[in-house]
């Protein structure tokens, strides 16, 4: 069942205004018109630079940024157009993990305080001693010792505290959870353990994700979709073994071949310098992807191409889609 | 350059123990390691950035064409750095003065080590972005940093860094502020470079596959130490010290579906943490009662060197 619909998303930023009356304001098109569904249970990862807007559409998909335009449902109640006052209870539904954990956690709260809030917010729970055996049971899941919880965030590593975010976002069982880069900020091996755990608690709670990275080795292993965004737009979505397998897009294909490999035979061979991602301040005619894209003809800088199915669920938006060869060793 | 048992502390805590390696000519030797290891640290000791701050250097030598560079006087050592050896850093906007215009910042540098007069310099400026390949070199030169682009003050920055022609040049984590698109191009930048002039090259990193992809040889630290050296190839080929290994298989590939990563157990010590014997045993998965109490000397086995007592081939 479809749990999360989202149809032609739009996120604009003024970023400067008209001083002239009548004139058009300058907007920043940080999300331009994208489209996607989410099943219940089922692993969406949004890939992309920076800049692609893919962060935007996590935070307005939990209403930390006002949407311009668009529609987004939840089990089919829209929610965009909500005031806040009505989308709270909704809130417990979509949470989010945030990259940062050095910033997410409120340093004057303890972790008891920090993982009880969201269950006293959202009426769940009152007392101390019905919430305490939740919050024990909760912290032993995400891998930390139930004794912490009268300890301060600063007494935590980064991993640690990570995992105390997955607990607070955890303990309310939530149908969506939006994460956005939680693996970024740490070390290898500790990313390695947190990934581990999210993809754990994520099978057995069956709770449904957006995960928001821009590192394709992570998007493999967690992801059942992925959704490539190249400067405000999808340019191709589909299952992840198409997406990995089978990269239409040139921009997917120069993604995955920009990854350095440490085995030399998984080395795609050197692909041509072909300058940086254009800004969405000040994007591109046509296809924003034309000025890089070794395919590009002149339709290209005309006509920004629409996403078209290439195999049940795969869609890719080239205008010329099956017209070349990607070069690889493999 | 030959770095000889550098050892660094702050306050009573030792950060850096006993770190040995040597760089030649045309090679590019990659130290590789996680947050708070000790890598940012030992090259910052090597270009003598160190002073006047907390840290000391309390045992070793960094022989630099012959002389050792710890020992030399203050003005000495000035005409060593940014002529002989550069350096570049992780963050290019914080690298760069905002309020000067990129030429100016080029030509100061070019100005410190060569008598050369304005103009001259202005046009040697002009000719290192050619060099790093930026377009439009003579019009970029009026640019203030925050109108060029992430990977465009790199390649800035690293124009600098060429200005007087050095024969090392140490990069700490050039590309991990940047995308990945824009990474495989600085490194290939890089690489070029290096190529054309032959100057060694120190790269610092915790990204195995940007290790992988540019160095000849590598040195994995962990807590301060170097636990494993060898060359690129062997090392990934037959990683001895458990930790390398651990580090090769916990990173997720692009390349081939994995439905759950071994991850190293644990976390990264503290540097005020006390560990008897192995410091890497906490988290050992080949870890015996020894390794807590007796700390592993460096064993060479052919060209490559480790510090465990129980290597990964011996064990598994």
């Amino acid at each position: 069942m479809t749990l999360l619909a989202v149809d032609d998303l739009k996120t604009w930023f003024t970023i400067e205004k008209s001083w002239k009356p009548g004139a058009a304001d300058k907007v920043l098109k940080a999300v331009d018109g994208i489209s996607f569904a989410i099943e219940e249970g089922e692993v969406l990862s949004v890939v992309g630079e920076s800049g692609c807007g893919k962060s935007t559409v996590g935070r307005t998909l939990t209403k930390l940024e006002a949407a311009t335009g668009g529609t987004a449902s939840l089990s089919g109640k829209e929610f965009l157009s909500m005031s806040n006052a009505e989308f709270r209870p909704l809130r417990q539904q979509i949470q989010m993990i945030f990259q940062d954990p050095f910033a997410s956690l409120n340093p004057r709260m303890t972790i008891e305080q920090t993982v009880s809030e969201p269950l006293k917010i959202h009426g769940l729970a009152q007392s101390n001693a019905e919430i305490r055996p939740l919050i024990a049971d909760m912290l032993s899941k995400v891998g930390l010792d139930p004794r912490v919880m009268k300890r301060f965030p600063h007494e935590f590593s980064g991993g640690q505290r990570q995992r105390i975010a997955i607990a607070r976002v955890m303990i309310l069982s939530p149908s969506l959870i939006i994460a956005d880069e939680p693996v970024s900020a740490l070390d290898v091996s500790i990313q390695a353990q947190v990934l581990n755990l999210l993809k754990k608690l994520q099978s057995e709670s069956g709770v449904a994700m957006l995960f928001i990275s821009h590192d394709l080795g992570v998007v493999r292993l967690i992801s059942d979709r992925v959704a490539v965004m190249y400067l405000g737009r999808i340019v191709e979505i589909g299952p992840k073994a198409n997406i990995f397998n089978n990269p239409s897009h040139p921009y997917t294909q120069l993604l995955l071949d920009s990854i350095p490999q440490i085995d030399p035979a998984k080395r795609a061979p050197k692909v041509a310098t072909l300058g940086e991602p254009a800004s969405a301040a000040n994007p591109p005619s046509g296809c924003a992807f034309h000025p890089r894209c070794p395919y590009a003809s002149k339709l290209c800088s005309q006509a920004a191409p629409e996403l078209q199915v290439l195999e049940s669920k795969h869609q890719v938006a080239c205008h010329h889609v099956g017209q070349f060869e990607r070069q690889v060793a493999a | 350059m030959d770095v000889q048992n550098l050892s660094i502390s702050v306050g009573n805590n030792p950060i850096v123990r006993n770190v040995s390696f040597s760089i030649e000519a045309g090679k590019t030797l990659g130290i590789v390691g996680e947050s708070g290891c000790g890598k940012s640290l030992t090259s910052l000791a090597i270009m003598g950035l160190l002073e006047g701050t907390q840290v000391r250097l309390t045992s070793g030598r960094v022989i630099f064409e012959g002389t050792d560079i710890l020992k030399v006087s203050v003005s000495e050592r000035r005409a060593l750095l940014g002529s002989r050896m550069a350096m570049i850093f992780q963050e290019p906007m914080t690298s760069l003065n905002p309020v000067y215009r990129i030429g100016d910042q080029i030509v100061e540098m070019i100005l410190q080590h060569e008598p050369v007069g304005r103009t001259a310099a202005m046009q040697r400026a002009a000719d290192l972005l050619r060099r790093v390949r930026i377009p439009d070199p003579e019009s970029r030169l009026k640019s203030f940093p925050h109108q060029l682009s992430g990977g465009m003050r790199q390649r800035v920055m690293i124009a600098i860094a060429l200005a007087s022609n050095p024969v090392l040049l140490i990069a700490d984590e050039p590309t991990t502020a940047l995308d990945v698109t824009v990474q495989a191009q600085i490194l290939d930048l890089l690489e070029e470079l290096k190529t054309e002039s032959g100057m060694g090259v120190i790269l610092i990193s915790h990204d195995l596959g940007v290790i992988a992809q540019t160095c000849h040889s590598v040195a994995v630290m962990y807590r301060g130490q170097i636990v494993e050296a060898c060359s690129t190839v062997e090392l990934f080929a037959n990683p001895l010290h458990p930790y390398t290994g651990g580090l090769i298989v916990s990173i997720p590939d692009a390349y081939s579906n994995v439905d759950e990563l071994n991850a190293i157990p644990g976390r990264v010590p503290t540097i005020d943490e006390r560990i008897s014997g192995c410091a890497f045993h906490p988290r050992c998965h080949c870890a015996k009662d020894n390794c807590s109490t007796q700390a592993p000397q460096t064993i060479q086995r052919a060209d490559h060197l480790y510090q465990c007592h129980y290597p990964l081939e011996a064990s598994s």
